[in-house]
């Protein structure tokens, strides 16, 4: 097989999981990973059908309870969401003594016309959420949604 | 042609100068023309070569365009393949795509599902409040 057919298999390859995947190759897919069974944790994940009135096509959140310290705890978690906001728009970011309290990112776009978002909350008692979604729907959009407390 | 020129061109010939046109000229003319009787000793060579070029000129485009269709047949195969596998595995995953887990137990009830990605959703959304407590610097909220 030459090189233009390898290569035209590598793309394809590439468009079809880009299509299914869109959460792999952030770092926070480690972190719903890790956490989705552990004690103490809720993963949810929804899809486009029952999605449909929020302009989103996807949505996967995780509450949890990230230890202080340790290999996969509070900084590890704050790490992996600082390394996917380096290539996204900040919405509004909360830090608090050094610390991220919360943070709103919106990703590049990896499918045309489908915007991503990374959403992250610190809130009482170690518990964190976090939630990643895709959907037509713009940071305004977004911001409205959240306004709604 | 007149005999002086076919020998003159035969000359050019046999000494490499002839361009395409001018060997495609002697070729037809030995091969269909008529030939002077001391030069027809030169005759079954250029229908030789005549031979040689009609009969490598069809084997070469085939062989091309038979290369060429195998290869647009294959990647025609190949991608189709790819696009079923792609759009069933997409399928696949996605009849199994609205779940909730709670502390390991995992749930395909919709309605809960719904209802923990709003508390969720709740967790990581703000008052108009809060807001405006975050705008406060907080060496300011403290004299306050």
């Amino acid at each position: 097989m030459n090189k233009k057919l390898r290569c035209f298999f590598a793309a394809l390859l590439l468009l079809v999981s880009i299509g299914v995947f869109a959460q792999d190759g952030l770092r926070i897919a480690e972190v719903f990973q890790h956490y989705a069974k552990h004690s103490g944790a809720t993963m949810v994940q929804l899809s486009a059908d029952v999605l449909r009135a929020n302009d989103m096509t996807f949505y996967k959140s995780l509450s949890f309870h990230p230890p202080q310290n340790g290999s996969y705890g509070l900084s590890w978690v704050i790490a992996c969401i600082d390394q996917d906001k380096r290539r996204a728009k900040k919405i509004k970011e909360t830090i608090l003594d050094g610390g991220l309290e919360s943070g709103y990112y919106q990703l590049p776009q990896v499918k045309r016309g489908i915007n991503r978002f990374i959403l992250y909350k610190k809130g009482d008692k170690r518990k964190a959420t976090l939630i990643y979604i895709e959907g037509p729907l713009n940071s305004a959009d977004l911001v409205s949604l959240l306004f709604s407390k | 042609m007149k005999e002086t020129n076919v020998k003159k061109l035969l000359d050019k010939y046999f000494e490499g100068f002839t361009s395409c046109e001018e060997e495609r000229q002697l070729r037809k003319l030995f091969t269909q023309g008529h030939v002077p009787e001391e030069l027809r000793i030169y005759r079954p060579m250029f229908i030789c070569f005549d031979e040689e070029i009609e009969n490598a000129k069809p084997k070469i485009k085939t062989s091309i365009r038979h290369r060429l269709d195998t290869r647009y047949i294959w990647i025609g195969i190949a991608a189709s393949i790819l696009i079923i596998l792609g759009a069933g595995y997409n399928g696949l995953l996605r009849q199994d795509t609205n779940y909730v887990i709670i502390n390991g137990e995992k749930y395909s009830d919709v309605h809960m599902a719904k209802q923990q990605a709003k508390e969720a959703f709740e967790a990581v959304s703000f008052s108009k409040e809060e807001v405006a407590d975050e705008l406060i610097p907080q060496d300011m909220k403290e004299k306050l």
